[in-house]
């Protein structure tokens, strides 16, 4: 009986470390994905949107431990890696309170994950068959009101540096789990109409006026590199 | 530009006189020392300067938690005083406006060759006018560091 009270002592004393040994994959639209653009975040040229979904099709998910850290300034990453793989179908929508969809867990090695490579790629089946991002949602202004579809067939690889944020994520211990996050900056897209209109973003980003008609609109992705780290940027390549 | 100069100063101020021996435990001691100062400037690859960016400082003994966190000046640029008893890879992350970027400073043991930087960073899609930023570290000893050095916060840092 005592044997196996301190079996059980140990076994508690263990179980908890070795659960919290994981790494959690997210991904995130951030606010604009759940709360639209609206006033005064209105997409470039103007239109407030609510999205009802955002589905992203994501795969070939590797975090990645660094030597000397990756910066994002080339598609290779040399280090240890350890695969989430995927596919993994997401709804930046339907998120927590932090804006965030867990992807997946694994158990990891600790050590610091400075660097995640992964592919904005076409769903090889289902509702959304052969595109990689698809937006659906009401655009609004100045009294319009149009329903929209947005999809992308674009096949992008990513290879990221470390997540920039309000924390510093990626560092596994032994007594304590961590997270990374693929994060789509959706301005880089629609545009921020609270932007200077000169700014970078602003030039380059597809804004609403080209889908105002409403209905499927099919887009490219082109040089706009939605696809981030937090605020950490990735280098992005066509597959 | 990497600035090296391998000068310390050490300056201990005494007076010639003795108090008398009453008066020796209101002695002053005054030590100054030259501080190594690590200038960081965050721009984006169109020109654009980090003007006002938020500044995190990660020290190698806990690199999860800021070491200190400041405000980049209106040139981009934030002054770090690392702290030299903590050697081995500093980080420092600037962000703005959704975009962040990171560079990482080696701070060695010596304090005669105190810091180097061995690693320059650009995050950012090389291809990407729109979202690269370009971060500049120099490094160095010197009048630059004595001069600032009296604006020295709690915490080893001030932004310029």
């Amino acid at each position: 009986m005592k044997h196996a009270a301190l079996i059980a002592s140990a076994l508690m004393l263990v179980a908890p470390a070795a659960s919290a040994t994981t790494l959690t994959l997210f991904a995130s639209g951030e606010d604009l994905a759940t709360e639209g653009f609206t006033e005064p975040r209105l997409t470039k040229d103007g239109w407030a949107l609510e999205f009802s979904r955002i589905i992203a099709h994501v795969d070939q998910v590797t975090a990645w431990q660094s030597e000397p850290p990756f910066m994002g300034d080339g598609p290779d990453i040399e280090g240890t890696a350890l695969e989430f793989g995927g596919p993994f179908t997401v709804d930046l929508v339907d998120a927590d309170d932090a804006d965030l969809v867990e992807l997946a867990r694994i158990d990891a090695d600790p050590g610091f994950y400075n660097a995640l490579s992964w592919a904005l790629s076409p769903a090889p089946q289902g509702e959304f068959e052969g595109f990689s991002l698809v937006f659906e949602g009401i655009a609004r202004r100045d009294g319009d009101e149009v329903t929209f579809t947005l999809a992308t067939r674009d096949a992008i690889l990513h290879a990221c540096g470390e997540y920039v944020g309000d924390t510093r994520k990626g560092f596994v211990t032994e007594d304590a789990g961590s997270e990374l996050e693929i994060t789509l900056h959706l301005d880089h897209l629609f545009g921020r109409a609270d932007r200077p209109a000169d700014s970078a973003t602003n030039l380059e980003a597809l804004g609403f006026d080209a889908f105002a008609d409403g209905g499927m609109h099919e887009f490219t992705l082109g040089d706009l590199h939605v696809g981030h780290v937090g605020e950490g940027h990735c280098h992005d390549q066509t597959m | 530009m990497i600035r090296r100069c391998n000068v310390a100063l050490a300056l201990v101020v005494a007076l010639g006189v003795l108090p008398p021996q009453s008066l020796l435990a209101h002695a002053a001691y005054l030590t100054a020392q030259e501080p190594k100062v690590i200038s960081i400037r965050g721009q984006y690859d169109n020109g654009d300067l980090m003007e006002g960016a938020q500044v995190l400082v990660f020290a190698p003994d806990n690199p999860a938690e800021p070491w200190t966190t400041g405000t980049a000046d209106d040139l981009g640029r934030f002054l770090l005083f690392p702290d030299t008893s903590l050697p081995g890879r500093w980080t420092i992350q600037m962000r703005q406006a959704g975009h962040g970027a990171v560079i990482h400073v080696e701070v060695g043991a010596d304090s005669a060759d105190a810091a180097a930087v061995l690693a320059t960073a650009a995050t950012g899609a090389p291809q990407s006018l729109a979202q690269q930023l370009v971060m500049i570290a120099l490094v160095g000893w010197g009048a630059l560091g004595t001069a600032l050095y009296f604006r020295r916060r709690r915490g080893g840092n001030a932004s310029a």
